[in-house]
């Protein structure tokens, strides 16, 4: 079962400290940074710097396919009906895998702050 | 004589011996005959999702790009794709694009000259009454067009006809809200009704359907006049003969089915024994079929040489089935009704006392094709409850029922001279009890394959259907136990449902909860199989370059092989897909589009209990952990187009 495929995964990252290649497509990278940058107040130069320091950070952490398990999870969970509590029911079962997740969206928002700028002050007028 | 003018005068011949099936209706078929255009929510009225345009084929559907997009707007769940229509039509001097969206069901035409929009029509829906009582995601399947006229069945039950044109109403109707009192009506989200149908146009009328089996509405199928709005018929799924537009000829498997066949198959008596494996009695009669259910949201086909168009019903109510013994007819059902009157022709019921929630609604879909050897006016179907059926559409025989998913474990097989299916008496949940979890039940409430359509290709002469490969556990809730006792506008559900991958109950060490199949429906059996991680929640679309497309709901667009299934093209969307295909041709330029998008809306998780609340209540506690991720799928809503470069 893939539940037991998820945990096996883990279970290896974390006692052999093996850190997966980066198999992400281009466009799922493009797509992660831009939305980022825009989440963080816009396209800009200080935004790029954060947004791909914390792309490489959850890429490191988790596959490309744990991150689209994870997309997906999160995405149909919250349907009503039958068909998200297909996945709601699936909580416990990919829980290890959304935690491995959470836990490199922390450290990544943590150890890539976004970059400050220099602006011209209020005090000035 | 010219052999153009032998042919106008052999036509103008027929003509005169073919009686008069109305010129509206001519004009969607002539349009549905024109592969530059998709006038049908099914591509045509056989439910074919096929097309004959070949610039797209096996060889270089790899080069697809993307052409252009269009974001809706709004979030949740996008179904049903767009109708493509000619100037010819509209009235609008170009190729235009109809595409609709989730609630509140906002409708656009798209000039495909220069993709500008036209017009926007936006409806005005109650929000706070409407969206509570959408059982399964406030979906919408898309728009129905006939005499220059563009359908949308909105979600509050608002059937509307817009001017192609201008998109101003021409005229509306409350689908259910003339329903009198004497009859359990008027319905409305009021009373737990809702719309999730694309409205179907055959000949002079538009055909559409009823949501709210899980709210405990009868529901029905009704027919408006295309001209004016005003009713045609309404047949209900279950009730009197004169509700169900039954007639002394209705049959089911070649026999009359009696009168008041629907009636005498509600029972007062506790000591009726499930499962149904065969014809029974009732000792005495109860009236739960007037809070019956019985839904119909499918897609649904017409035979015109025949008259009759076909569609199915959803599941009895409650779920809980311990309180409804009997057949409850004619829920589960697959309908043959005359077009122009609504009377019945032929009825045949796949899953008598549903214990499971498998739901008959799926798409019917007709083709002339040899079964066992023998050329058949055949009607296919891929029910909810695991069972692909290949009948004889004019006469109602059942000729195929054969499993679309070796997980099917709910019964051994169908019966084919009774066509009861042989239920396990392990996996029935009124023969389990109230209150008792009856475990790896395959498959799931939302049975191998949900509305999704399937497509047929006269090339291959496969149907290529997307499937589910999940199982569950199933536990009726007695009233006793807290099960909600009927209460008009409140849900009606009465049972506690898990659901997980089927490689746990068989133990074959897969995980896989999807595959995209092709079928052979003449064997009634699977020619190859691709599995999917997920469930397949797209429709297909087949086309005569020997491609058939797909989506999944990690968002990929994949393209493959007609005849190998081998995978020729895929492509990340920007969200799941839960739309379906459809193809057109503008400007010598062959186009695929897809609506991407699906969501969730919070709110309706806990407005149903026993359905749509999680039993694990971690899981929707954690919603709030991945808001961000939900957020930056902003692009949720986008159809998406693509050509070659």
């Amino acid at each position: 079962m893939r539940i037991i495929r998820l945990f096996v995964l883990s279970a290896l990252v974390i006692v052999s400290g093996i850190v997966s290649a980066n198999d992400y497509p281009t466009i799922e990278t493009v797509r992660y940074v831009v939305n980022c940058m825009v989440d963080n107040g816009g396209q800009n130069e200080e935004n790029l710097y954060a947004c791909t320091c914390r792309f490489d950070a959850i890429s490191k952490a988790v596959t490309f396919q744990q991150y689209e398990d994870v997309s997906v999870f999160v995405r149909n969970k919250a349907m009503p009906g039958e068909k998200g509590a297909v996945f709601r029911d699936l909580g416990n079962a990919t829980k290890g895998v959304r935690a491995k997740y959470e836990a490199a969206v922390k450290t990544a928002e943590d150890n890539c702050p976004i970059a400050k700028r220099v602006t011209r002050s209020v005090k000035d007028k | 004589m010219s052999k153009l003018s032998l042919k106008y005068w052999m036509i103008a011949v027929l003509a005169l011996v073919v009686p008069l099936t109305g010129s509206a209706n001519d004009e969607v078929r002539k349009l549905i005959d024109n592969p530059n255009y998709w006038a049908f929510p099914g591509g045509d009225y056989n439910n074919w999702r096929y097309s004959e345009l070949k610039q797209i084929n096996n060889k270089n559907a790899g080069n697809i790009v993307t052409a252009w997009t269009f974001s809706t707007g709004r979030l949740q769940g996008h179904e049903g794709g767009p109708l493509v229509l000619p100037s010819s039509a509209t009235g609008l001097g170009s190729d235009h694009l109809f595409i609709h969206s989730s609630f509140p069901n906002d409708v656009f035409a798209i000039n495909l000259d220069d993709l500008t929009i036209t017009w926007a029509y936006e409806p005005q829906q109650n929000e706070a009454e409407t969206v509570p009582i959408m059982c399964c995601d406030i979906v919408n399947r898309g728009l129905g067009y006939s005499m220059g006229q563009i359908y949308l069945q909105q979600a509050d039950s608002k059937l509307v006809a817009l001017n192609a044109k201008t998109g101003k109403e021409v005229w509306h109707a409350w689908n259910g809200g003339d329903i009198p009192a004497s009859l359990g009506g008027p319905h409305s989200p009021k009373t737990g009704m809702s719309n999730t149908n694309a409205p179907h146009p055959m000949k002079d009328k538009v055909i559409t359907g009823c949501s709210g089996a899980e709210f405990g509405v009868r529901c029905w199928l009704a027919a408006y006049n295309a001209k004016d709005g005003s009713l045609a018929w309404r047949a209900f799924s279950m009730g009197p003969d004169e509700d169900i537009l039954f007639d002394k000829n209705t049959t089911s498997l070649g026999k009359k089915v009696g009168k008041d066949s629907s009636l005498k198959s509600w029972c007062s008596n506790s000591d009726w024994k499930a499962p149904a494996r065969g014809p029974s009695k009732c000792k005495g009669l109860s009236d739960q079929w007037k809070t019956g259910g019985g839904s119909t949201w499918g897609w649904w086909p017409a035979d015109f040489e025949e008259n009759l168009l076909y569609y199915g019903s959803g599941n009895p109510s409650t779920w809980n089935p311990v309180v409804r013994p009997g057949d409850n007819k004619w829920s589960m059902t697959i309908f043959a009704r005359d077009i122009d009157t609504g009377v019945a022709r032929w009825v045949y019921q796949m899953t008598p006392h549903d214990e499971w929630d498998y739901d008959g609604i799926n798409e019917m879909i007709l083709a002339d094709i040899k079964v066992k050897g023998k050329k058949t006016p055949a009607l296919v179907h891929f029910d909810r409850n695991g069972y692909g059926y290949t009948m004889n559409r004019k006469t109602g025989a059942l000729l195929v029922a054969e499993k679309y998913d070796p997980a099917v474990n709910w019964s051994t097989h169908v019966d084919m001279k009774t066509g009861y299916p042989q239920t396990v008496d392990k996996y029935s949940t009124h023969h389990n009890g109230e209150d008792v979890v009856s475990k790896d039940v395959c498959p799931a409430a939302l049975g191998t394959k949900d509305q999704q359509p399937a497509a047929f290709s006269p090339r291959t002469n496969l149907f290529y259907v997307p499937t589910n490969h999940v199982c569950m556990t199933y536990e009726p809730v007695s009233y006793a136990a807290g099960g909600n006792q009927y209460v008009a506008g409140q849900p009606y559900v009465n049972a506690n449902l898990t659901m997980y991958p089927a490689g746990a109950v068989m133990k074959d060490g897969t995980d896989n909860m999807g595959n995209f199949i092709a079928w052979d429906a003449s064997a009634g059996k699977i020619k190859w199989s691709i599995p999917e991680q997920w469930s397949v929640w797209s429709g297909a679309l087949a086309t005569a370059g020997d491609v058939v497309f797909y989506g999944t709901l990690e968002g990929y667009a994949k393209a493959i092989d007609a005849k190998s299934g081998k995978l020729l093209w895929k492509f990340k969307t920007p969200s799941g897909i839960i739309g379906n295909f459809n193809t057109w041709q503008h400007k010598g330029k062959q186009y695929v589009g897809i609506l991407s998008g699906i969501g969730g809306w919070a709110g309706a998780v806990v407005a149903i209990p026993g359905l749509a609340a999680a039993p694990d209540t971690a899981a929707l506690g954690a919603v709030g952990g991945y808001r961000d991720l939900l957020n930056s799928a902003r692009n949720s809503g986008v159809l998406m187009v693509f050509s070659l470069p």
